[in-house]
């Protein structure tokens, strides 16, 4: 439960945060500064969340991650200093992360996340899960959305990147909206009255609500029935694509690794063939050309994708602003960027 | 809140240099070593492209504001390490929210000299250079050090003059571009949730000028309709921003200062009593006021797009196209071609003034018109001087064939729009 925190803004929270405050609105605002978040992971896109879910102000947030810095670390991830090998990565980057904006209580939390009771999540307001394997994500959604907790997950591989989010089945937003001027009744003026104009300089604010569907149901769409493989053309592979990384995830226990370009690269294309397999679709739906693009987590794409989850994050906390519903996905190659849903319909 | 900084990496053991650790540039060696089936057909692949990011490639970054600070930080951990940056501010709080290289103790402190500072200071080997000065302080032989120019600046006007200034970099041999002229411009932008990144190869793909059009039309117009022929509510705005301000002092003297909520609020008042005068309607606080910036987006402009120019829209939904801008044949800054004016001879100067400003393709600021007459030099009108602007504008309600132009008459004009100036012929239409 977002709590209604002290609601007058201190001076120095109005200097700070004066340029977004422009853009959403003292009231989304004060949500932020009253929501606490979980980041799981701090590897590069990681890191990239944390700066931006700082910056914004909000209440707390607690970055969780058992793994120790490697040289792999220092590459696209900002926080975690040169020196700071061997430490556990949640620690070596709180100093930085602390220091973007003091007013937000950031805590480094050691442990993993599989052994994490229920109870932990229950805490946070918004989860954002990145490096986690596809049966916690599940795990993790599923117990959140008993809480209302609002789940994000997402990860870089190489030149692509997802997000997706659940924010549960009715969650409630504002948007501002052009106020639309009622004509007047007057029928002399002509049918030119009677049409309803908008005034692009007073604008109102207009309640809607949004339903999201969880991730489990989310991966397992069902691609045999005619209605799905008419749909084919239009589905981005990306999302196929994600199903690849999350097995590879999966089977061995990391992501494809530099160091291991030729095993890795084998086992991408055997991957990509028994999933397609198994949701019985063609194998050159997603071609060979990704398998060179998807290792390391390149730091610009977990700028963009950390760019758009943050701000997912601060529009589902401040409850302002349409979602994106459900998926993002980022393809750097081509520098194209789409919203999709997938999902019972 | 003191920020321990951490001494530059020296690692032992490792070859001379010492900067490098094993594998610490694997990732970026993956897409510079390989040729990929979406490779450009003119890269080849080689260790040396890592080598020439390292060692060679002098970059440079304009404005080390929201966009800068994400630039700076997503080229040092690509691996380049000969940087220079350029900023004319200083920091101010209500840049915290989003120009993470700078901290509440460094507010007042030159954006330029903080960012590469925190650059410097914790990227190995990375070495940033500021300059806390205008673009237009730095001259010819400073650009042509750098193989590439990222900008990301808060004004359309001084992209145009960054833009100008490469072009004139260029050099040609018999009408022929030589492509070791040519400087590649990175140019992005944002604005609230809205943010576009584009890649200009100066000479060859389409230039900022080439696509003004894709601008929406600058709050800018003529200095007679703002002081007696006012239509819009924009022109009220100017009219107590540009006349009254200066005028009035309302705040002593300091200057206006766009993000200083009281100074809108004067602006605002004056401009709804000069509203009210001339029955005009819709001068609003925030058409007063302007839009802000937002880090979400500095984030994701800053990654740089292939070809050519990639359009970021999250107002609602998410929208994003990338495709490819042409140039224009007749670009004003680009295309080495006199551009054409179309008037009849009783045309008033005023109507040329009107067209330099609000024509889509020109959109020039404060157009200053100098011509050649019985063999000397002629201001016939300029705005940026006041003592020359009074002697001028006489001229504005003169016609062409009055202030002795004739067809195919050479115009020069210079705006701050522009390194240098534009020449115009003069074409007589009936």
């Amino acid at each position: 439960m977002i709590e209604k925190e002290d609601p007058v803004i201190s001076e120095e929270e109005a200097a700070q945060y004066d340029r977004q405050i422009r853009l959403w609105g003292l009231d989304a605002q004060k949500r932020l500064r009253g929501s606490r978040v979980l980041l799981a992971g701090l590897g590069g896109l990681g890191a990239e969340v944390a700066k931006n879910l700082i910056l914004a102000g909000v209440k707390g947030l607690t970055l969780l991650d058992h793994e120790q810095v490697s040289e792999e670390s220092c590459r696209a991830q900002f926080l975690v200093p040169v020196t700071a090998q061997g430490q556990n990565r949640a620690k070596a980057s709180l100093e930085r992360a602390q220091n973007l904006n003091p007013m937000v209580k950031v805590h480094a939390d050691p442990d993993r996340i599989e052994d994490k009771p229920d109870d932990f999540f229950v805490q946070f307001d918004a989860v954002c899960l990145t490096g986690c394997s596809r049966d916690l994500m599940i795990r993790v959604d599923q117990l959140c959305s008993k809480h209302n907790i609002k789940v994000f997950c997402g990860d870089v591989y190489g030149y692509y990147g997802y997000m997706f989010c659940n924010l549960g089945q009715a969650h409630n937003y504002v948007e501002e909206k052009p106020k639309v001027v009622k004509p007047s009744g007057e029928s002399n003026d002509g049918p030119k009255a009677k049409k309803a104009k908008v005034d692009p300089n007073e604008t109102t604010m207009v309640k809607k609500t949004a339903s999201f569907c969880t991730l489990k149901e989310a991966l397992a769409v069902d691609w045999t029935s005619e209605k799905a493989k008419a749909g084919l053309k239009r589905t981005p592979v990306d999302y196929f694509l994600l199903q690849v990384l999350l097995k590879f995830r999966t089977d061995k226990g990391r992501d494809p690794d530099p160091q291991s370009f030729p095993e890795d690269s084998q086992l991408l294309r055997q991957i990509r063939d028994d999933v397609l397999e198994s949701l019985s679709l063609n194998s050159d739906l997603l071609n060979d050309d990704f398998i060179s693009y998807c290792f390391s987590e390149m730091s610009p794409v977990c700028a963009v994708v950390g760019g758009v989850l943050g701000q997912e994050v601060v529009k589902a906390l401040s409850q302002r602003d349409a979602p994106h519903r459900n998926f993002f996905f980022f393809d750097g190659r081509k520098g194209n960027g789409v919203v999709d849903y997938f999902g019972p319909n | 809140m003191a920020d321990a900084e951490e001494p530059m990496a020296v690692d032992s053991g490792h070859r001379d240099g010492g900067c490098d650790w094993d594998g610490r540039w694997n990732h970026v060696k993956k897409f510079l070593e390989r040729p990929g089936p979406f490779t450009h057909p003119d890269f080849e692949p080689s260790t040396e492209s890592l080598h020439f990011l390292l060692e060679t490639c002098k970059i440079l970054v304009i404005g080390a504001g929201g966009l800068g600070c994400e630039l700076l930080k997503n080229l040092a951990l690509s691996g380049f390490r000969l940087i220079h940056v350029v900023d004319m501010d200083t920091i101010d709080p209500s840049n915290l929210n989003r120009q993470f290289l700078f901290r509440p103790n460094d507010v007042g402190r030159p954006k330029a000299e903080v960012a590469a500072d925190f650059i410097n200071s914790r990227v190995p080997g990375c070495k940033v250079v500021p300059h806390f000065k205008k673009i237009q302080d730095c001259d010819e032989s400073f650009y042509r050090q750098f193989h590439i120019i990222v900008c990301g600046l808060d004004s359309i006007i001084a992209r145009r003059w960054m833009n100008g200034m490469l072009i004139s970099l260029l050099s040609y041999e018999d009408g022929v571009l030589d492509p070791s002229s040519i400087i590649p411009l990175i140019d992005g932008g944002t604005e609230g949730f809205k943010g576009n990144a584009r890649v200009i190869l100066p000479g060859m793909t389409a230039c900022i000028d080439c696509t003004l059009e894709l601008y929406p039309p600058q709050i800018n117009f003529p200095m007679c309709t703002i002081a007696s022929m006012p239509r819009l509510p924009e022109h009220c705005i100017e009219y107590a921003r540009i006349l009254q301000w200066p005028k009035e002092k309302p705040f002593g003297e300091t200057s206006l200062d766009g993000d200083n909520p009281e100074h809108i609020q004067w602006v605002f008042d004056r401009s709804k009593e000069r509203a009210a005068e001339f029955n005009i309607t819709g001068v609003t606080y925030r058409l007063t006021q302007g839009e802000p910036g937002n880090h979400l987006f500095s984030s994701i402009v800053a990654y740089i797009p292939l070809n050519n120019y990639m359009v970021f829209n999250d107002v609602d939904g998410l929208y994003t196209y990338t495709f490819e801008a042409e140039r224009k044949e007749n670009c004003s800054a680009c295309s080495q071609v006199p551009q054409d004016l179309q008037f009849p001879p009783s045309a008033k100067l005023q109507e040329v003034l009107e067209y330099l400003t609000e024509n889509a393709s020109l959109q020039m600021k404060s157009p200053a018109i100098t011509t050649t007459l019985e063999g000397k030099n002629k201001t016939l009108y300029l705005q940026s001087v006041k003592s020359i602007e009074e002697r001028t504008r006489p001229n504005l309600c003169k016609t062409l064939k009055e202030l002795g132009l004739s067809d195919g008459q050479e115009l020069a004009v210079a705006d701050i729009t522009t390194p240098q100036t534009v020449l115009f012929k003069l074409n007589f239409t009936a």
